[in-house]
């Protein structure tokens, strides 16, 4: 997923994009498990590209440069004050900014796939079981988070059929998010305080974490905010700042695990070895980011576009076979088997007064 | 191990007056089977919670006397100690499933005791092969059902070898298979691993002749303690064939129905007259219809009508396509083809009446409705007819309450307050005695037979045959998405193999009540 995405960001060519993006819906196909995240893969796509349409209609309304193409002038203009930044709404419909920002879009919707892919293929618990011992805890709340997903899914179906119900099965729009929310918090509430009852009737928080465990925990987090500070770099186009928090992250995520293996060690049910083939598949996808990178690095002449003048991108071969590497997953075998499973469908209160 | 003493205990939540409960000396022994029961906020949950320290370490609230678990204190130790002596499972089987993972999420309890990892592959090889889970151990909680779902919480718990299991109203969310699925795992752990189970309970039917103790709690104190027979002997919510028994007069009261049928060998019964089928016209009328989820049609109803003052119960097993034909009739999914013709306004009440609460205030929430509809709140009118429905469902002494403070069966009650309140002439109540005490079912039972005789249609969909026997005029049996009986209430459950108990014990008698009047001794 990471090295998909990096590779989307790496280029401007969107016939690199478009082969990323058939990877990413080639894995889906060959992986995808029959879970809630597997089928929200093509509405995760459609939520980008809607995005992707309005960044476009907004860049297309408010973007005139000198020299561009002009397909068409809109019959009347308004320029903003100069408080509101002094741009010039309709006025010239040009070709240039409609085709860079369509290009744009399609590259959002491509970086989304990818992490919507990953999310379609990958079993969470088996994430949870494959991470080092350090980020058991951060793990383990991700997994509990990710639990709710489902249920609060179909908390929201069922207060939409009963708002329904209520109104004699005509929609009333007035209020209705008061009468949405509510209802899904206080039964989030509910349920978070009974999991937590749950969870500490099964002995959560048994052992007491040992100092190590909790700088373990401490670092952790911080890399994990970091890779998000990464990730957001990535999209904004700041490589620099993206590789920073990148080494930064990684370099956490090392000191976690060495402080970690400091610690008494705990046992955990069937950890997950990572295999020969997961480290085929990681070495292949390694390969082809780090090949797009260069390229991206040696300023190849196929790893940027531009709109101006309007002409069809050339193609690396060696870029495009690196490309096809990121589809390795799609001939290993399935890390998880489910072919026999068959779906069928799919506050700490303050403490206690003790008297004696 | 396996036995627990309360010594001297009294307990008050935070900001309340009252005690929520008062135990003076209560002793479970090893291996006993114990039955808890009680109305709604009774303090049975409280007792239950107490067990292992639940109440008071995560709630709060004030504390005295002791509760030892094999020689240790809850002063002492926090719940997660007692993770290896009480494994304890709530009524939700979805608000305590921690990983999307069954055999993971089994694991939990011993990853946090630090098992050794030969023993955790042995524990959960054995918990999955007690609970006859082993088929679901690769599948995701979100995708089995309530029964499967419950087993697999009650496996989480026992996970670690706990000497007692603690159950909170397990059943209450399930459907009668995946009840029946649930005890028969209690059984098999309390007979062949010796396990103590402290199990409390709304529907005694089965339940009660499994335990070898029944205590009634009220208002937080032991208001009996004894033999299932001689402790539910006058208990109002007993299961109906102990009612049946008592109304007789039989001594001990039966527990089972074979036991009941040996008393009714000297009876002789009447045939009752029949309910006159209601004349009145038609308030729903369907014709040829075809539901589907997307290509998979999953009702086929020909014909059928819901007159004026029936009350017509419709039953079926879990997906048989009950709450999708309530839905279809009260315009809520739309006909793949075929017709629904309505007379009058139509309200539907979901199962899970929590969606409908949105105010934080009884009263204001069924006042919501009229808003919504149109009507000004403030209109005395409006009003009225509120405190109309809150009165006729036995609500209107909880008026100012928040509906999350309410009891699960009182929250349905609310429900059926909130959606008819708009002044529908049918209503369409979909599992509306799920979780019900014994008060809260007669309260729905009333305001559903007065509603009918008001000039209103009832259709209820329900798992409950005892519920059908008591108050529908017809009953409609679904199959796999087809109507497979539709007649009087009578004709329909007598022969079935799940018809009520007092059924299969005085036949053609449907109701203890009928039972009374037109059996006889020889």
């Amino acid at each position: 997923m990471i090295a998909a995405a990096v590779s989307v960001q790496a280029t401007t060519n969107p016939i690199y994009t478009t082969l990323v993006l058939l990877v990413a819906a080639l894995v889906v196909e060959a992986h995808g498990r029959r879970t809630l995240f597997a089928k929200a893969f093509p509405i995760m796509i459609g939520l980008a590209a809607v995005f992707g349409a309005v960044r476009v209609l907004l860049t297309v309304l408010t973007t005139h440069a000198t020299g561009s193409t002009v397909l068409f002038r809109w019959p009347y203009e308004f320029t903003m004050p100069k408080v509101v930044g002094g741009f010039t709404i309709f006025g010239s419909f040009e070709q240039e900014p409609l085709v860079r920002s369509l290009f744009e879009a399609y590259a959002v919707v491509a970086f989304i796939a990818t992490f919507a892919a990953w999310n379609a293929v990958v079993s969470h618990h088996e994430v949870l079981r494959a991470v080092p011992r350090a980020f058991h805890e951060p793990a383990l709340v991700v997994a509990i988070a990710i639990a709710f997903v489902p249920s609060t899914i179909a908390t929201l179906q069922a207060v939409h059929l009963a708002d329904r119900a209520r109104c004699g099965g005509t929609p009333v729009r007035k209020g209705r998010l008061r009468r949405y929310v509510i209802p899904v918090v206080e039964g989030g509430l509910e349920r978070a305080i009974a999991l937590a009852e749950s969870m500490e009737s099964r002995g959560l928080g048994h052992s007491r974490a040992t100092r190590e465990e909790t700088r373990a925990a401490s670092l952790s987090f911080i890399a994990i905010a970091a890779m998000g500070g990464a990730i957001v770099a990535l999209i904004s186009r700041a490589r620099l700042a993206a590789g920073t928090l990148a080494i930064a992250s990684i370099a956490m995520f090392v000191s976690a695990t060495i402080v970690a293996s400091r610690a008494h060690p705990r046992t955990r049910y069937r950890p997950k070895p990572i295999t020969k083939t997961d480290q085929v598949i990681m070495a292949v996808c390694g390969i082809s980011v780090a090949t797009m990178l260069m390229f991206s690095l040696l300023n190849d002449a196929s790893m940027s576009w531009s709109p101006h003048p309007l002409s069809w991108p050339s193609v690396n071969p060696v870029a495009v076979i690196a490309l096809l590497g990121l589809a390795a997953p799609v001939v290993s075998r399935r890390v998880h088997d489910e072919r026999h499973v068959q779906q069928t469908t799919e506050s700490k209160a303050e403490g206690p007064t003790w008297v004696h | 191990m396996g036995s627990l003493t309360f010594d001297g205990v009294t307990f008050q939540y935070r900001d309340t007056n009252a005690l929520a409960l008062e135990v003076p000396h209560l002793g479970v022994d090893n291996g006993e089977f114990v039955l808890i029961v009680g109305a709604s906020g009774s303090g049975k949950s409280t007792v239950l919670r107490s067990i292992n320290g639940i109440v008071p370490h995560l709630t709060g609230g004030t504390f005295s006397g002791s509760v030892t678990v094999d020689g240790r204190s809850t002063r002492d130790n926090p719940p997660r100690l007692f993770a290896d002596a009480v494994g304890f499972v709530h009524q939700d089987p979805e608000a305590q499933l921690v990983v999307d993972h069954v055999e993971s999420d089994i694991a939990f309890a011993l990853e946090n005791l630090n098992h050794d990892t030969t023993s955790m592959r042995r524990r959960v090889e054995e918990v999955l092969d007690a609970l006859a889970i082993a088929h679901l151990r690769d599948r995701s909680p979100a995708t089995l059902s309530g029964g499967e779902r419950q087993r697999v919480a009650i496996a989480g718990a026992m996970a670690a070898g706990p000497g007692i299991l603690v159950l909170d109203e397990p059943t209450s969310q399930l459907d009668p298979q995946g009840a029946e699925d649930v005890l028969a795992a209690l059984h098999r752990l309390n007979a062949d691993l010796g396990t103590t189970i402290v199990l409390a309970e709304h529907r005694l039917d089965r339940a009660a002749p499994l335990a070898d103790r029944v205590i009634i709690i009220d208002e937080g104190k032991v208001h009996q303690d004894g033999l299932p027979e001689v402790a539910l002997a006058q208990y109002r919510g007993a299961p109906t064939v102990t009612q049946l028994g008592r109304s007789m007069g039989w001594s001990p009261p039966p527990l089972t129905v074979k036991v009941a049928r040996n008393y009714a060998r000297t009876y002789t019964t009447s045939r009752p007259p029949d309910v006159a089928t209601a004349s009145g016209p038609a308030r729903i009328t369907v014709r040829g219809l075809d539901l589907r989820y997307g290509d998979r049609t999953v009702v086929r109803v020909d014909d059928l009508q819901i007159a004026q003052g029936e009350i017509v119960a419709l039953l079926g097993r879990n997906g048989s396509g009950k709450s999708t034909l309530l839905q279809a009739l009260s315009a809520l999914h739309r006909p793949h083809r075929g017709t629904v013709e309505r007379i009058g306004r139509v309200a539907y009440v979901p199962q899970d009446s929590n969606p409908l609460f949105s105010t934080g205030e009884v009263r204001t929430d069924v006042m919501e409705t009229l808003r919504l509809l149109g009507h000004s709140a403030k209109h005395p009118d409006a009003e009225r007819s509120a405190n109309a429905w809150l009165q006729r469902l036995g609500l209107i002494g909880m008026a100012h309450r928040n509906p999350r403070t309410l009891s699960g069966g009182e929250r349905q009650r609310l429900a059926i307050a909130i959606v008819a309140v708009g002044g529908a002439e049918t209503l369409l109540l979909d599992e509306p005695t799920r979780g019900m005490d014994a008060p809260s079912r007669d309260a729905l039972e009333t305001a559903v037979s007065d509603h009918a005789a008001g000039g209103g249609s009832v259709m209820l969909a329900t798992h409950d045959v005892e519920l059908a026997a008591r108050v529908a005029t017809r009953v409609v049996v679904l199959g796999d998405g087809d109507v497979v009986a539709d007649g009087p209430t009578r004709s329909v459950l007598s022969g079935s193999l799940f018809a009520p108990q007092t059924l299969r014990v005085l036949p053609p008698l449907l109701t203890v009540e009928e039972a009374t009047m037109w059996a006889r001794p020889r």
